[in-house]
């Protein structure tokens, strides 16, 4: 498999982006009218929902160009709807267990969605089959916390199955027996709905055992998550210029605050933060653009570990940051206070630090998995496995 | 109002994507061929101690062996300058530092500044006469050069440093004392860095001569210094120790920016990640003496070793396309160095209690312990990590 070519089409397409995202007023009120403007840039054609693949190398050029691209209303949206849910449907349409059902699928509109991390509690939601054709399923119950587009028109849900044949995975659509919710809101300011399906037609996306759809389900939500880190380095980057800016611009003591040492080593610390989690983040975008197919083994296990690791990096930076700011930091009419609320939110959009946590443990008790991590990039560096020893 | 903000320039994200572009089908196989050589030419050798030896605790002459097969085995000089070297990528040199890190190679740990560093120094400011009778044995592991720099009171303030340069007839008297001079019980030459009193109206850091002198000349005393491990530590004295102009590298008094740039340099290379791939492993396949990790120790382990390789690798990938700062080597050299001490203590609180609290030296056969306390010198050494940060944050309020 060749190295990730970065050509110059994908770099204009990241510069658009930049641009517009760079330009576009704070507000609540310019949501829906920023996820237009990021449709109208072709994004949501980015990912078609038959191959995973291109899908996914596509996709990735824009969000290592063009990573502080959504620092900007709808984003979350973007990531969770446009993104993280046709990545999930491409992996079914591209994969013979799945059913017909998905491969057909044409998305004629951004479906919301509401999956989880396999850390996550299990789904509230039934599904049962008929009336009607084989295939054909209605869903009742309540899926909460779903991010939803305003134009959405279907809904891609985790919902048991009433024979208890474990977890299935449906994509119903938003019709008159779609109750939804008021919105509610992440602090981060992002809408969070609350959907109540009676009876609901939809099309089953995957079906089968609980290992299977968490495979199905990790496997499309880590790789968004992968995709994302390059938006959570760019928010934090941001927070660097900020902070920067106002320690040159302040003085304390008859000195700039940029000029006295503990400010510096303070900022220094956030930039090693920083650094290394754009560095891991690139390593794990190598390693996922890699795979022919849906990141497995050592590929899904080092795209985890760096989505913890940028989780971690970034809050750890963006902490210091506002230490450095002081009450800038608090304030609503000031940058930094909108990029730290929308990196909280944003960081925990595919799954808390605990989830992955708990994922990349699961994964790393293979010590195959281990072994195969070290010979990444060194594979002379490999001692006995545990194993074995 | 498009903002510009710090790393849009350079993406790292993007050259970390591409990183194993920079190891190419070359660089793999020089890496291979040094692993083998190591682990052929240090397994089950005996001339290991922890008293009274340098630093990774092998005995000096099997380090002068050991060097000297690097040097015909042709390991030596592949990014050095030509015509004195190969004049390939800095990647040959943090790849051999790495593997021989990784192996614990006589004086090999990413300090041995004598081949990471000073070939730089010397190729680019030496005198045609320097280079001449110098560079071919240095190439062929005969030279070993200790870096007098560092003084009792001029350490992260290097300035400071009082070791006078007096001009004489025949050349230059230089007296002072140097401490923390890595390598120097088995340097054949030392840089010297001087106070040279031809500029005492200088400011001080233009006032500074850096001096190239053989180790077992007239005046030069070595002392060694007992550290926490048991291993030794040289100190330096010089006794009105003669130099002759075509000794001086650069031009007199300009020393200051040669220093600094070759610490750099230094530093870049020292960020190898041999040290830490090497704490991750012995974590991750324990032997009999280490307790079995929770599944919170793998990840975490596992997480700061892939954090010190990538960033060691890509950082260098970046200086080598251009689009590397000032502040990379540093930052190389803190990441590395927290990431292994964060390693060992992780290890240290999976061994079983060994000679750990007991009387005397640890032994090779307490190993968490030994890397445990040989590390704190890694810590302090080159600049130490709070005068990196200090590089660091300079750099981006500058």
């Amino acid at each position: 498999v060749s190295t990730p070519a970065w050509d110059a089409s994908a770099d204009d397409l990241a510069a658009s982006v930049r641009r517009l995202s760079a330009s576009w007023p704070a507000g609540e009120s310019s949501r829906a009218e920023a996820l237009t403007a990021l449709t109208n840039l072709g994004l949501f054609d980015l990912i078609p929902a038959d191959d995973f693949a291109a899908a996914r190398q596509r996709f990735a050029h824009v969000c290592a160009a063009g990573r502080p691209l959504l620092a900007m209303p709808g984003a979350a949206e973007f990531w969770t709807c446009g993104v993280a849910a046709r990545l999930v449907l491409s992996i079914a349409a591209g994969d013979s267990r799945y059913p017909a059902s998905s491969r057909s699928w044409e998305g004629t509109g951004d479906p919301a969605m509401s999956l989880r991390l396999p850390a996550g509690a299990p789904p509230d939601a039934i599904a049962e089959r008929g009336p009607g054709p084989a295939g054909t399923w209605t869903v009742t119950g309540c899926v909460p916390n779903v991010f939803c587009a305003p134009d959405a028109q279907h809904l891609l849900l985790e919902a048991k199955v009433d024979d208890n044949r474990g977890p299935a995975l449906l994509l119903a659509h938003l019709d008159s027996r779609v109750e939804a919710g008021p919105p509610d809101r992440t602090w981060a300011g992002d809408p969070l709905r609350e959907f109540r399906l009676d009876r609901t037609a939809a099309t089953l996306v995957a079906s089968g055992s609980p290992a299977d759809l968490s495979a199905l389900t990790t496997a499309g939500l880590v790789t968004a998550a992968t995709l994302q880190n390059g938006q959570l380095i760019g928010l934090v980057r941001r927070a660097m210029a900020h902070t920067i800016q106002h320690l040159r611009d302040r003085h304390q003591f008859g000195r700039r605050l940029a000029d006295l040492p503990v400010v510096q080593a303070h900022l220094a610390d956030a930039e090693l933060h920083l650094t290394v989690a754009e560095v891991v983040a690139g390593s794990a975008l190598s390693a996922v653009l890699r795979e022919p197919g849906p990141p497995r083994g050592a590929s899904l296990a080092l795209a985890v570990l760096a989505r913890l690791s940028v989780q971690t990096r970034t809050t750890q930076a963006i902490t210091i940051a506002n230490r450095l700011t002081g009450g800038i930091g608090y304030h609503d009419g000031y940058p930094l206070a909108r990029l730290t609320r929308a990196l909280a939110g944003q960081s925990r959009l595919f799954g808390a630090r605990a989830a992955f946590q708990s994922l990349a443990e699961h994964l790393t008790t293979d010590h195959r998995v281990v072994r195969a991590l070290g010979a990444l990039q060194n594979p002379n560096h490999l001692k006995p496995d545990r194993q074995e020893s | 109002m498009h903002e510009k903000f710090p790393g849009e320039d350079r993406d790292l994200l993007k050259v970390a994507a591409g990183q194993d572009d920079w190891l190419d089908a070359d660089l793999r196989e020089f890496r291979a061929t040094v692993c083998d050589f190591c682990v052929q030419a240090l397994t089950g050798q005996d001339h290991r101690t922890a008293s009274d030896e340098d630093i990774s605790g092998w005995s000096r002459d099997f380090g002068r062996e050991f060097r000297h097969e690097l040097g015909a085995r042709g390991f030596l000089g592949r990014s050095w300058p030509q015509p004195y070297g190969d004049g390939l990528s800095i990647l040959y040199d943090l790849v051999l530092a790495d593997e021989l890190e990784f192996h614990e190679a006589p004086a090999g740990t990413g300090l041995d500044s004598s081949l990471l560093h000073a070939p730089y120094l010397l190729t680019s400011s030496g005198t045609s006469r320097l280079l001449a009778e110098l560079m071919p044995r240095y190439r062929a592991g005969l030279v070993r050069i200790g870096l007098g720099y560092t003084e009792a009171e001029a350490g992260s303030d290097l300035a400071a440093l009082t070791t006078m340069a007096r001009r004489s007839s025949a050349g230059y008297l230089i007296s002072g004392e140097k401490v923390f001079t890595s390598g120097a019980e088995s340097a054949t030459h030392l840089i010297v860095a001087t106070r040279d009193d031809q500029f005492s109206d200088r400011e001080r850091h233009a006032a500074m001569t850096l001096f190239v002198v053989p180790a077992d000349c007239d005046g030069v005393g070595i002392h060694l210094d007992r550290t926490l491990t048991g291993a030794v530590h040289a100190r330096v004295t010089l006794q009105n120790v003669r130099a002759a102009d075509w000794e001086v590298l650069g031009e007199p008094g300009d020393g200051w920016s040669l220093l600094t740039r070759g610490i750099a340099r230094e530093r870049a290379v020292i960020g190898n990640p041999g040290m830490v791939e090497l704490e991750a492993s012995e974590l991750l396949a324990p032997d009999a003496a280490t307790v079995s990790c929770s599944p919170a120790v793998v990840v975490a382990g596992l997480t700061r070793a892939i954090e010190a390789r990538a960033c060691s690798y890509t950082l260098t990938a970046a200086e080598e396309a251009g689009v590397g700062t000032k502040r990379d080597p540093s930052m190389m050299q803190v990441i590395k160095r927290e990431a292994a001490r964060d390693l060992q203590t992780l290890r240290l609180e999976h061994s079983q209690l060994s000679s750990a609290g007991t009387e005397g030296p640890p032994t090779f056969s307490d190993s968490a312990e030994w890397h445990w306390l040989r590390d704190l010198y890694y810590l302090y050494a080159a600049g130490g990590l709070d005068v990196s940060r200090m590089v660091i944050g300079r750099d981006l309020v500058s």
